[in-house]
């Protein structure tokens, strides 16, 4: 293996688990998730002429991954995917049952969220990302990033509310 | 798709505030999602984010399955047997 393969190969296997971790968010199937990150695997190692040396390797990654799922989408037509129920049994298999549930819990408020709410808010919590850099992945304005977050961190908390036993 | 949509330039680190407590300009359902609503200050996302990221911590920390390592040596080897 060539010395930049290698390098390649070990920045691609370091990016990996927050790969899946977003693909999980948009798939919500773990299956899918992982033929989408597998798919984002290969272009990104076809297409490492466009990266741009000093620029945030995964951010040019997960734009990869994220216009993959979009155009999958678009040619599967499954743009109500989203309002689908899912089975979430797929997230978590070792955990425990506490653990699970809550987990649950979140992902399927997650899924009462359109996915570019849904995108926004898994970046910048679980991926620490700045709203500029979640303004670049998704190709649109810092304002719409904000407005998604906020609305995403809106319905969230009120479905977990809503979930909560009242006692 | 355009060019420029594939080339996230970009610093990494700079993470706003994102913790900071203040108005979170919370706005209704009723908003239509496309509307960009101007938020005013930082959005609080000290009660979700913790929690978010407690939820995904075991999916990162899971053993990266063979088929990635896999497909990353087929690719290695090919761009190899290519020279």
């Amino acid at each position: 293996m060539s010395a930049p393969s290698a390098a390649l190969r070990e920045a691609l296997i370091q990016a990996i688990p927050s790969l899946r971790a977003f693909a999980i968010s948009l798939c919500r199937d773990r299956t899918e998730a992982d033929d989408l990150v597998q798919e984002t695997l290969i272009r990104a190692w076809n297409s490492l002429g466009d990266f741009t040396e000093g620029t945030n390797f995964k951010a040019w990654l997960f734009t990869i991954l994220r216009n993959n799922f979009y155009n999958g989408l678009r040619k599967l037509k499954h743009q109500t995917e989203y309002a689908r129920s899912m089975d979430s049994s797929h997230f978590i298999e070792q955990a425990s049952q506490d653990k699970k549930l809550e987990f649950d819990d979140v992902i399927r408020g997650l899924g009462v969220l359109p996915p570019d709410q849904r995108e926004a808010l898994i970046l910048v919590t679980v991926e620490n990302m700045s709203y500029e850099q979640v303004a670049l992945i998704c190709n649109c304005p810092i304002g719409t990033v904000k407005s998604r977050v906020n609305r995403a961190r809106a319905r969230l908390e009120a479905h977990l509310e809503g979930n909560r036993d009242p006692t | 798709m355009s060019d420029e949509s594939e080339k996230p330039a970009g610093r990494s680190g700079t993470t706003a505030g994102k913790s900071q407590s203040g108005r979170d300009g919370a706005q209704s359902d009723a908003v239509p999602d496309d509307v960009v609503t101007p938020i005013d200050g930082e959005i609080d996302l000290a009660r979700l984010a913790p929690q978010l990221r407690g939820l995904y911590q075991e999916l990162l920390a899971e053993p990266i399955p063979d088929r990635f390592t896999k497909l990353l040596d087929e690719l290695a080897s090919k761009e190899t047997d290519e020279k």
